[in-house]
C-alpha cells in the first residue's frame, strides 16, 4: 500500500500492539515534579526565604496578570496517583498551574499541564492556544496512557471555547468531560462526579473582583500614564496613578451595585462627584488654584472613561469591547435553529452564565441574550450545529454578494 | 486576559518561513534543492513534516517522488494545495493536517522511505522533539533515512553565548516589524491608538514570553537516542543551521 492511500485512510493504526515504554517519563527525579515539593511550580525551595524569592515574580504577576506567563508544559504528579486516578488537564499559565496544585492538595491524581503560550485556560482556548494539539501534545509527550488504564480526561469547563470534545475524542481516542469552572470545586466534583449549578457558572466574588481590579490597574497605569503626563508633566505620574487605583477598585467592587447601564456610566457616577467637589471650591476664597481643579478634573474624568471602558474586559460577566476595536472580532448574536436541536443540554453545561433554557418540547432556546458573554462555548460543542451566530452567517451573505 | 494579546504569538514563526530564505541568505532554498534531489527519486515515499507553503513538496513530487506532506496550519496548506494544483502534482502529493505527534495513529510502522522535516523541530519543546524523532523511527523503512534542517546552538562557549545575546535584539526587530505588518492596512487614528495603547502591554509580553522557536541543543545525540545512525552531519550559516542526514538502524 502507497505512502498516500495511508495517507488517505483517516482511521489509525489498527491493533497497534503495546507500544514499548518510548517516552523518557516524567517520573525521572520525582523532585522535579512540581507537585512533590508542595508548590505550584517553579524550584523555588520552601520556607520563609523561598517565599522571599518568589515575592517579585508574585507581584508581578499579581500587578500585570494580562501578561502570558509561561510554565514548563507535562505531567505533575498530585498525592499518590494509581492506575485509575483521574487525569486533570489544564494550561501551562503559571498562575493557573500554581492555583490546581493547590486546590488537588490531598487528592491522588494525574494533572496535565498542556502547552498554551502561557496563558489561562479561557483565553487560551478562546484564543487558539489551547487546542486539541495542545492536549495531544501533552498526552503523547507524557506517555500517561502507560500510567493510567482508562481513557478519561476532565478539561476545564472553561476550554469549552476552543476544544470540541467529540473532536478530541475522535483525534485522541482519549474521551474528555467537562469539570467545573473553579479549581477549588475540583476535589468536590471528584467525590460526587456531578456538577451542580453552581460549578458551572462563573462567578466574580469579592476577592476575584479585587484581583481583576489590580490587574485592570495595572496594565491601564502601563498603558495611559504617558498621556496626562504630556499634558502636565510628569510629576502627574504618581497622582494619575493613584487616581486610576481608586478607580479601579470602587467599580470593582461597585460593579453590580452602581447605578447605570453601561459601565462608562457607572465609572462617570464615581467619577463627577469628586469633579464636582474640586470645582465647588473654586466658591470658596481660599481654593486651591485654577490650575489644580483643572489638572485633576482632567485627570479623574479621564481615569474614570478608562475604567469605564476597560473594565467589561476584566470580568467574566461582560463582554469585552477591545478586541472588536483592534482586530475586528466578530460580535455574536446566537441564535437556535429548533429542528437542528436535539436537546442535549450542551450548550447549557458549557455555558459560563445562563443564556439558555429547555423548552417542554426538549429544544433548548436562547433565552437570555443580555447576559451572553459572547464566549462561543455553545457554538463550538454543539454536535448538530444547531447554534448559529446570526452576525456571522450576515456578515457571510453581504461578503458572498457584494 | 483579553483577547487582544493572543494575535501577538499568532503564526508568528510561520511568517518567518518566507523571511528564512533572506535570513539563512539564501541558503535555505539550496538546501531544499539538495534534499530534493539527493532523496526524491521515482516511486520513493516520503513524509515532509511541516511542510509550510509546500516549496520541498512540489521539489519532491518534481523528482518523481510520492509525497505526504503535513502541517498544523490550514492556511498554509491551503497554499501549499493551491501550488500544488497548479503545479499538476496532486495524484503525487498528499496534504494532511495533522500534528506531528499523530504520525503514530495515522501511519503504520514502515511506511515510508524518507522523512524530512525543515525548521519545525526548533518550533517543538525538547519533550516533543524526543517523542517526534522516535515516531520518525517508527514511520520510516528499515533502512530509511530521516533529514533535518533545523537551528541549532552552534559550538564554543564564546561563540554561542554571543549569538544569544544577538539573537534578542534581532527578536526584537522581527517583533516591531511584525507588529508594523499586522497594522498596515489600518486607518492613521487606529495604528496611533494601538501603538500607544496595545504596544506597551505587548512589549511587557514580549519580554516574559519567551521565543516561539528556539535553536535546538544536542540535535546529533538526540538523533542518534532515537535510534538512528547519522549519515551526513553539515553546517552552515556560521554553525548556527544544521543539516542532519540519518539512517534508521534495523
Amino acid at each position: 500500500m502507497s505512502a498516500i492511500e495511508h495517507a488517505a485512510k483517516a482511521t489509525g493504526k489498527p491493533e497497534h500492539q503495546p507500544e514499548p515504554p518510548r517516552i523518557p517519563l516524567l517520573i525521572k527525579g520525582k523532585n522535579e515534579s512540581p507537585a512533590a515539593s508542595g508548590r505550584g511550580s517553579g524550584k523555588a525551595g520552601r520556607g520563609f526565604l523561598g517565599t522571599i524569592a518568589q515575592l517579585p515574580k508574585r507581584v508581578f504577576q499579581t500587578v500585570f496578570r494580562v501578561v502570558p506567563y509561561p510554565t514548563k508544559a507535562g505531567l505533575i504528579r498530585i498525592g499518590k496517583p494509581g492506575r485509575s486516578s483521574p487525569v486533570l488537564v489544564t494550561t501551562n499559565y503559571d498562575l493557573t498551574v500554581r492555583r490546581v496544585c493547590r486546590a488537588l492538595k490531598g487528592l491522588d491524581c494525574y494533572l496535565l499541564v498542556a502547552p498554551a503560550a502561557g496563558i489561562d485556560v479561557w483565553c487560551a482556548a478562546t484564543g487558539g492556544r489551547f487546542t486539541i494539539d495542545s492536549i495531544i501534545s501533552v498526552l503523547k509527550t507524557t506517555g500517561i496512557g502507560q500510567l493510567v488504564d482508562h481513557r478519561r480526561l476532565i478539561l476545564p469547563q472553561l476550554s469549552a471555547t476552543g476544544i470540541n470534545i467529540f473532536e478530541l475524542r475522535k483525534r485522541s481516542r482519549w474521551s474528555a468531560v467537562f469539570g467545573p469552572v473553579r479549581a477549588e470545586d475540583i476535589p468536590e466534583y471528584l467525590a460526587t462526579r456531578r456538577r451542580p449549578e453552581s460549578m458551572i457558572r462563573v462567578t466574580f466574588s469579592v476577592q476575584e473582583r479585587l484581583e481583576m481590579a489590580t490587574a485592570m490597574w495595572g496594565s491601564l497605569s502601563l498603558r495611559y500614564t504617558l498621556f496626562p503626563c504630556l499634558i502636565f508633566g510628569w510629576k502627574t505620574a504618581p497622582w494619575f496613578v493613584l487616581v486610576l487605583a481608586v478607580l479601579s477598585f470602587a467599580i470593582a467592587l461597585g460593579c453590580f451595585t452602581l447605578p447605570g447601564k453601561t459601565f462608562v456610566q457607572k465609572a462617570g457616577f464615581l467619577g463627577l462627584p469628586g469633579v464636582m467637589c474640586l470645582v465647588g471650591t473654586l466658591l470658596f476664597p481660599w481654593h486651591p488654584g485654577m490650575f489644580f481643579v483643572i489638572e485633576w478634573t482632567v485627570l479623574t474624568l479621564f481615569a474614570s472613561f478608562l475604567v469605564g471602558t476597560a473594565f467589561p474586559s476584566y470580568s467574566p460577566l461582560w463582554a469585552c469591547g477591545y478586541s472588536k476595536l483592534f482586530y475586528g472580532a466578530c460580535d455574536l448574536r446566537l441564535a437556535v435553529v429548533e429542528d437542528q436541536c436535539i436537546g442535549c443540554r450542551i450548550c447549557d453545561l458549557v455555558c459560563p452564565v445562563e443564556c439558555f433554557t429547555l423548552t417542554s418540547n426538549r429544544k433548548m432556546i436562547f433565552a437570555d441574550p443580555e447576559i451572553c458573554v459572547g464566549c462561543g462555548a455553545c457554538l463550538i460543542q454543539c454536535p448538530t450545529d444547531a447554534i448559529i451566530n446570526e452576525v456571522a452567517d450576515e456578515h457571510r451573505l453581504e461578503t458572498a454578494h457584494g | 486576559m483579553p483577547y487582544v494579546l493572543m494575535k501577538l504569538f499568532e503564526e508568528a514563526p510561520r511568517r518567518f518561513d518566507k523571511w528564512m530564505g533572506i535570513l539563512t541568505l539564501g541558503r535555505l532554498q539550496e538546501i531544499r534543492d539538495e534534499i530534493a534531489s539527493s532523496a526524491a527519486g521515482p516511486g520513493v515515499q516520503v513524509l515532509e513534516i511541516g511542510c509550510g507553503p509546500g516549496t520541498l513538496a512540489s521539489q519532491l513530487a518534481g523528482h518523481g517522488a510520492e509525497v505526504v506532506a503535513i502541517d498544523t496550519s490550514e492556511e498554509m496548506l491551503r497554499e501549499a494545495g493551491s501550488k500544488i494544483e497548479k503545479l499538476g502534482m496532486q495524484t503525487r502529493v498528499q496534504l494532511t493536517k495533522i500534528s506531528a505527534m499523530e504520525l503514530e495513529d495515522r501511519f503504520p510502522d514502515g511506511t515510508f522511505d524518507r522523512v524530512i522535516g525543515i525548521l519545525v523541530l526548533s518550533e517543538m519543546t525538547d519533550d516533543e522533539i524526543d517523542y517526534v524523532l522516535q515516531e520518525c523511527r517508527d514511520v520510516l523503512r528499515s533502512r530509511g533515512q530521516l533529514f533535518v534542517v533545523d537551528e541549532v546552538e552552534p559550538a564554543g562557549f564564546v561563540y554561542r553565548w554571543f549569538l544569544r545575546a544577538v539573537r534578542y535584539p534581532m527578536r526584537l526587530v522581527t517583533f516591531l516589524v511584525l507588529q508594523a505588518k499586522d497594522l498596515k492596512s489600518s486607518k492613521l487614528w487606529k495604528k496611533i491608538l494601538y501603538y500607544v495603547i496595545e504596544f506597551p502591554l505587548m512589549l511587557l509580553t514580549f519580554v516574559v514570553v519567551p521565543p516561539a522557536t528556539q535553536p535546538i541543543r544536542d540535535l546529533e545525540a538526540r538523533v542518534k537516542n532515537a535510534g538512528f545512525r547519522l549519515v551526513r552531519s553539515s553546517v552552515f550559516l556560521g554553525g548556527t543551521l544544521r543539516l542532519l542526514q540519518a539512517e534508521r538502524l534495523a
